[in-house]
């Protein structure tokens, strides 16, 4: 039975996030990437009756993943929406740049992103943005209540992280997160972000697993 | 270190298919240290002759090339690159090269003419079973391309859930039709390195984490290990970066798509005997294969 409250717990969670996410804008836009956590955001819409109100966009880099795309693009199909693409060169866009090596990835980050969210916010006036960011990561912690929030170490002036506190300590509180934590000790699973699709799988039959931890966009472009 | 390279062999008929492994002659090690003594026998079995590794930008090729690293044995790493590439497969590929200080090899390899004009050609070739899948004609391309012993990071165990319990799922049968095709052609490869020996899928199998798995699967609600596999893999090489690798031919999938439509039709239309596309070992079966001159004291799985 406990199990069972849990469980019910995440996906009310979700839901309590998106109706916050369409009661402060009406309407919003938000990043889906191919990845898990964009995923999960999508379903929460979905879940909450709301996914008429929320515009999943994709941003196509130059070296764009093409499975990440197709992901997103069949997980908007299978819930009756259309998933609007951004074409974004970063190529074009780090040669503007010009030198930036004294700068640190953080404030490489924070400048891309912004970049990013200023051209949607070009071509998509719906209110707010948010994307997939400020889930949570472990890095071998103990406890359930030692959790960072990826938000901190992604700051932009434009986007909005849909996982936010309450809904991190919710996932952080799943009986599934903590046999994460328990076998940590023993196993060296060294990021969360590849279990946590057992968490979302278990709960939410429509989450389709991704067969590994998608590769961070900021990393592609800067690599 | 006794083993014995390629266990596997097949049995097919008229209306069956099956694979079936040679036991392992001793207990296994790490899986770690298998690989390690799977690349020593492999490097080996190539007896002089240069030495390949097939990297596609995936996560098992990757391994294979660490472990011919770790030995201290010379190799080249191989990049088919497609006109329509992934550029994150390429990524990885030559950012593992460099790090390693490794001269890859990069052959261009144009798949839309391939598709028009070699494909039926070998096709032609080899009516003994039917190739139905164009990646089959692929790899033997790829085989060919090359003139030395290639080693190939195929055959990764996955387990996977099924309704009468545990089994080792092989997505395509076809997975051993290249290799036997190019063996038939006198040519020297190892396509599945992760099944090169019992010893090396035993110690897979051993791994805790892979035990870790079986334990919690009824639980959680596993579909496949795969994803324990990077961690195990993470485990051992720390450095390593698991990322989403499906087959390289999604950028082509219309064309791949045509081409695997006109083989099913050539092998109806002239009557060929095919391979099964899917096969399903069961972990028990194959458990007992791989131990079955072991001693009972042996450490191995038991489920």
């Amino acid at each position: 039975m406990s199990t069972f409250v849990q469980e019910s717990a995440l996906v009310r969670a979700l839901v309590r996030r998106a109706q916050a996410c369409i009661a402060q804008a009406g309407k919003v836009s938000f990043f889906l990437s191919g990845g898990s956590a964009s995923s999960l955001a999508l379903h929460a819409f979905r879940l909450g009756g709301l996914i008429d109100r929320a515009e999943p966009v994709y941003i196509q880099f130059d070296d764009f993943n093409w499975i990440e795309r197709e992901q997103a693009r069949r997980e908007c199909h299978s819930m009756g929406t259309t998933l609007s693409t951004i074409e974004f060169s970063e190529r074009s866009w780090v040669r503007e740049q010009g030198d930036w090596r004294s700068l640190s990835l953080t404030e490489r980050e924070s400048l891309l992103w912004s970049a990013i969210a200023k051209r949607v916010a070009d071509k998509i006036r719906v209110g707010s943005t948010f994307s997939g960011h400020g889930f949570l990561e472990f890095h071998r912690l103990e406890s359930s209540a030692d959790f960072t929030e990826r938000a901190a170490v992604r700051p932009n002036c434009f986007l909005q992280p849909f996982f936010n506190s309450d809904l991190n300590r919710v996932i952080a509180k799943d009986s599934r997160t903590l046999k994460f934590l328990e076998l940590s000790g023993r196993i060296p699973f060294d990021d969360f972000r590849y279990w946590s699709d057992f968490v979302f799988s278990s709960q939410i039959p429509e989450f389709l697993p991704r067969e590994a931890r998608k590769w961070s966009d900021t990393l592609r472009v800067f690599r | 270190m006794r083993s014995q390279i390629l266990p596997a062999h097949q049995e097919w008929g008229a209306d069956h298919f099956e694979v079936h492994y040679a036991s392992a002659l001793r207990s296994p090690t790490s899986f770690h240290d298998e690989c390690r003594i799977t690349a020593e026998h492999l490097a080996r079995e190539a007896n002089g002759e240069p030495l390949f590794v097939m990297m596609s930008g995936g996560i098992d090729g990757e391994v294979v090339a660490r472990s011919f690293l770790e030995i201290g044995k010379s190799f080249t790493p191989v990049l088919f690159e497609y006109r329509k590439h992934q550029p994150d497969d390429l990524f990885h590929v030559h950012d593992f090269s460099r790090r390693y200080g490794l001269k890859l090899k990069v052959i261009t390899f144009d798949e839309l003419q391939f598709f028009k004009t070699e494909l039926p050609k070998i096709a032609d070739e080899h009516t003994e079973r039917a190739i139905l899948e164009p990646f089959v004609a692929f790899d033997l391309a790829r085989m060919r391309a090359l003139d030395g012993y290639s080693v190939f990071g195929a055959g990764d165990i996955v387990l996977e859930v099924k309704s009468d319990g545990l089994i080792v799922s092989y997505e395509s049968g076809s997975l051993f039709q290249a290799e036997t095709m190019f063996r038939g052609e006198g040519g020297r490869t190892c396509y599945q390195f992760f099944q090169a020996t019992a010893e090396l899928m035993l110690a897979f199998l051993n791994e805790p984490i892979l035990k870790t798995w079986i334990d919690l699967q009824p639980t959680m609600h596993f579909q496949n290990s795969r994803k324990f596999k990077y961690y195990l893999f993470k485990s051992i090489w720390p450095d390593l970066q698991p990322r989403i690798k499906w087959t390289g031919y999604e950028r082509f999938a219309p064309e791949y798509l045509a081409a695997e439509e006109w083989l099913k039709r050539r092998a109806r239309r002239e009557s060929l005997p095919e391979y099964k596309v899917r096969y399903d070992i069961p972990l028990s079966q194959l458990l007992r294969e791989l131990t079955s001159v072991l001693s009972t004291t042996s450490n191995v799985i038991q489920t």
